[in-house]
């Protein structure tokens, strides 16, 4: 049996990326992310006192994305930074970068909606309990957000 | 079929980017510490149990001991009161109706209330005392037949 700091940097290294492109789409800058991905990450684990669940750790991490943006409403608004949430091979370098354009010009929902079900690895059923909404109501914003999306990215589905 | 497989296809290529070796060194020294039984704990838990028992047991110690019971020694019952003297007061007569009795003969059964006097006088002769009694019988009454 691995020891628990073992257990944590195991986890860590599975599950940082799901975690960190969903923190990245719920604040303003890489350095909120990664403070709301740290604190996330830390109260899921003591809550579950061990690997917690993913719905939960991502309705944490959008949680705590939606307390720290309350704090900051009264200071300057970062604008969000540049960052690669991508990894493509050279063949898929472009439209990695059409593809985190087209991600921030999507409405939230569809966002928040698209990240968990397709890179968060969620099924409807866990988005709709990571966001707190209904089932359905997670797949139409998915399929509205491909529908978005399939425009932009014609040139490469071709 | 999925409308939109190849899409899905496209987005599949695309892995989300992994957290730089600094975020990931940040998150390792970020590991909650483990949850170790609190000794203590078990200290506050016993604490209440404890202190109730030490008070029931002083209690106890304080409480003056039990004595054994003095032997039951049989007296002659006193009687100061002795009757002298009797008055009955019949108060209702009702009818009952009329069942077969002994003999198969019938019978009608009345039901009387009394209240009796009783006379009671003090031994020492003091001023005699009266009590009240109400009484309840049921008489059978035979039936003359024709």
């Amino acid at each position: 049996m691995a020891s628990p700091e073992q257990d944590w940097n195991d986890w860590l290294a599975e599950n940082a990326a799901r975690f960190l492109i969903f923190a990245r789409q719920q604040t303003r800058c890489e350095h909120d992310a990664e403070d709301v991905l740290q604190e996330a990450l830390v109260e899921s684990w003591q809550r579950a006192g061990g690997r917690p669940e993913a719905p939960l750790l991502f309705a944490t991490i959008r949680r705590r994305a939606i307390d720290l943006g309350r704090s900051n409403s009264r200071r300057s608004v970062r604008e969000q930074e540049s960052s690669d949430l991508f990894t493509a091979s050279s063949d898929n370098l472009e439209t990695a970068e059409v593809l985190e354009r087209e991600l921030r010009r999507l409405p939230p929902d569809q966002r928040e909606v698209l990240i968990l079900k397709f890179w968060g690895g969620l099924t409807f059923v866990q988005v709709g309990e990571a966001l707190d909404i209904p089932q359905g109501t997670a797949a139409s914003r998915y399929r509205l957000a491909l529908e978005a999306l399939r425009q932009p990215l014609a040139t490469a589905l071709t | 079929m999925n409308p939109d497989h190849d899409l899905e296809e496209l987005l599949g290529r695309l892995s989300p980017a992994p957290p730089g070796p600094e975020l990931m060194e940040r998150l390792r020294a970020a590991r909650p510490p483990e949850k170790k039984p609190n000794p203590f704990r078990r200290v506050w838990l016993a604490l209440p149990l404890a202190a109730a028992a030490g008070v029931a047991f002083a209690w106890l110690s304080q409480s003056p001991p039990v004595e054994p019971l003095p032997p039951i020694v049989e007296q002659p019952p006193k009687e100061p009161l002795q009757p002298v003297g009797s008055v009955q007061h019949l108060m209702e007569v009702a009818d009952l109706g009329i069942v077969v009795g002994e003999n198969d003969q019938p019978v009608r059964l009345i039901r009387t209330r009394w209240i009796d006097e009783i006379l009671f006088a003090p031994t020492d002769g003091g001023e005699p005392v009266k009590e009240g009694r109400l009484r309840e019988e049921v008489l059978p009454v035979s039936l003359d037949l024709y």
